[in-house]
């Protein structure tokens, strides 16, 4: 793992002098109006961002789940059985649902969800996994989760984007064999401190439905994490190096 | 009036600017800033492999099966046990010349390809367990036409031929060295026995060759994209006969992951050419008995009982 110190902060854009006032003299009256105007409009901002807590949620540190689904882009069918992809390309996209449904349920619970990685627990997260992936998964949750220990430091999550593509194996009637997921996910992650760090995941989950739920039985997941802030603050992902 | 105008737009403005700045708090999620900057990188994954003690023993037959014929009810043109240790993570291809002599339960001594035509694939696998006294878990079955579509499916083997082979009956046209192979040519390097010093043996070698080849590819491929997992199933899937069902596939598929080239030992079942009943036949050494013991254990024969390749031995 290599850390990279952050460069290129608002404080050093503000710290040359760009941002000068304006010499420009103001009547009193208009002045007057103006500050009365901006406080009225601030108090109205932050009274529409507390009522409005499904658009910007966690920002008092509350406990509400961002709405969080993954955009479906392509979805391939491969048959095991000669005659073509496009004879099965409802087949894929129903695959692809299923598949943005299990995984959508899955990053909520590894990234977006306040009372997982405040306490960097995520029971939650490997419910949606099967036996031996379970164990290993919980082994990697520095890597598949926000982790146990980063969101301590936290204020909020917010995710950012979420894009999802699907390959699913399909015998000869068209069912769905094993389903693999393959996401590019991105949320961003304000500290306590005031850092602001976005947390990257990209990977792959292989599906298979086991006693009639869809679980993810392999996974290869890369973690990328990026901050605007130098990370002196904040932990990093520490899975085995590839 | 110009005063009130301004006065009016300087309080739009800022109610703009009041309404920003308590919809986005400074520094908040969103907000236009720097862009961020990589701070770590890490990995992880997970292949469901096999992880028992016991070995798996599968049989692949080729089949002798012209296009349009019965691809269960030809000869077999080529037969190899493979045993997988999974704990391991190693295994063995163990080739069966075609012309060799053998026991063929309820059907007398015959060559081992005849076995086939008497009985199908389950023929096959009780001559060879009644041979080799290994239980045989799964049999798999594929045809000239199967493999070589099999192969195309894969967008070719990458090969490393290991001697120049030209033979107008199978069609082999090769220099050594690495070459990736369409279909085509992979089935007439499998197929070619007259360019081999050790003939039948040889060419059972090469087919063994093949399935390293094969080995090899999966998990280049699987390693860069684990979804190509899912090309080489269907690929199989499609062009195979066999008692697995779709989820043994998959598993022996991530099985197949988690074993590097390295450790599997691709061998021939030692013997000599004679003639039965005015048939050329392959007389099988008694020797081999040491190979079957050993590899009934684990999957695996020891180096100290593996037979030198039959290049080697003419």
């Amino acid at each position: 793992m290599t850390d990279v110190p952050g460069r290129g902060t608002l404080s050093g854009v503000l710290s040359t002098g760009r941002h000068r006032p304006s010499e420009r003299r103001i009547p009193a009256a208009a002045l007057a109006v103006g500050v009365a105007a901006a406080i009225v409009a601030a108090a109205v901002g932050i009274l529409v961002l507390r009522d409005g807590a499904s658009v910007l949620p966690g920002v008092d540190g509350g406990d509400e789940v961002p709405s969080f689904e993954f955009a479906v882009g392509r979805a391939t069918a491969i048959p095991t059985t000669e005659g073509g992809r496009q004879r099965f390309r409802p087949q894929a996209r129903a695959a692809a649902r299923t598949a943005a449904h299990v995984l959508s349920d899955l990053y909520a619970a590894a990234f977006l969800d306040p009372a997982n990685w405040r306490a960097g627990r995520y029971d939650s997260a490997w419910e949606l996994f099967d036996g031996a992936a379970q164990e290993a998964a919980r082994r990697d949750a520095d890597v598949l989760t926000v982790g146990p220990s980063l969101g301590a430091g936290l204020e909020r999550i917010e995710p950012r984007r979420g894009r999802l593509s699907v390959k699913v194996l399909v015998d000869e009637h068209g069912r769905p064999l094993t389903i693999v997921g393959i996401v590019r996910f991105s949320a961003t992650a304000e500290g306590k401190d005031g850092t602001v760090r976005e947390l990257v995941s990209a990977g792959q989950y292989f599906l298979r439905r086991i006693d009639g739920a869809w679980r993810v039985y392999s996974y290869d997941v890369v973690r990328e994490d990026g901050a605007r802030e130098a990370a002196t603050a904040t932990a990093t992902p520490t899975g085995s190096e590839p | 009036m110009r005063r009130v105008a301004a006065a009016v737009a300087l309080g739009l403005l800022a109610w703009l600017a009041g309404t920003a700045v308590g919809a986005v708090p400074v520094g908040a999620p969103g907000a236009a800033a720097a862009p961020f900057l990589q701070v770590g990188r890490a990995h992880a994954d997970f292949t469901p492999t096999l992880d028992g003690d016991r070995p798996i023993f599968l049989l692949f037959i080729g089949s002798d099966a012209r296009p349009g014929q019965a691809v269960e009810g030809e000869r077999a043109d080529s037969i190899h046990l493979v045993g997988i240790n999974p704990a391991k993570g190693k295994a063995s291809i163990l080739g069966f010349p075609r012309d060799s002599w053998v026991e063929i339960p309820g059907h007398g001594t015959d060559k081992i390809n005849a076995a086939m035509v008497y009985g199908g694939p389950d023929t096959v696998v009780a001559t060879v367990e009644a041979l080799t006294g290994i239980t045989i878990d799964y049999w798999v079955l594929t045809s000239f036409d199967g493999f070589q579509a099999m192969v195309n499916d894969v967008g070719g083997l990458v090969v490393d031929v290991p001697f120049p082979m030209q033979d107008p009956f199978s069609g082999s046209d090769f220099e050594p060295g690495r070459q990736r192979l369409d279909g085509r040519q992979a089935l007439a390097f499998a197929r070619d026995r007259h360019s081999l010093l050790s003939g039948d043996f040889g060419r059972s070698e090469n087919q063994g060759r093949l399935f390293l080849a094969a080995l090899t590819q999966f998990r280049r491929e699987f390693a860069r994209d684990p979804s190509r997992l899912l090309t080489w199933v269907a690929a199989g899937m499609r062009h195979v006969h066999t008692d697995l069902g779709a989820g043994e596939i998959l598993d022996l598929a991530f099985t197949a992951a988690g074993i590097p080239p390295a450790g599997v030992r691709n061998m021939v079942v030692p013997g000599t050419t004679a003639m039965e009943g005015g048939q050329s036949v392959v007389l099988l050494s008694g020797g081999a008995a040491v190979i079957y013991r050993d590899m009934a254990k684990d999957g695996l024969v020891s180096p100290r009982n593996a037979p030198p390749s039959p290049e080697e031995r003419v």
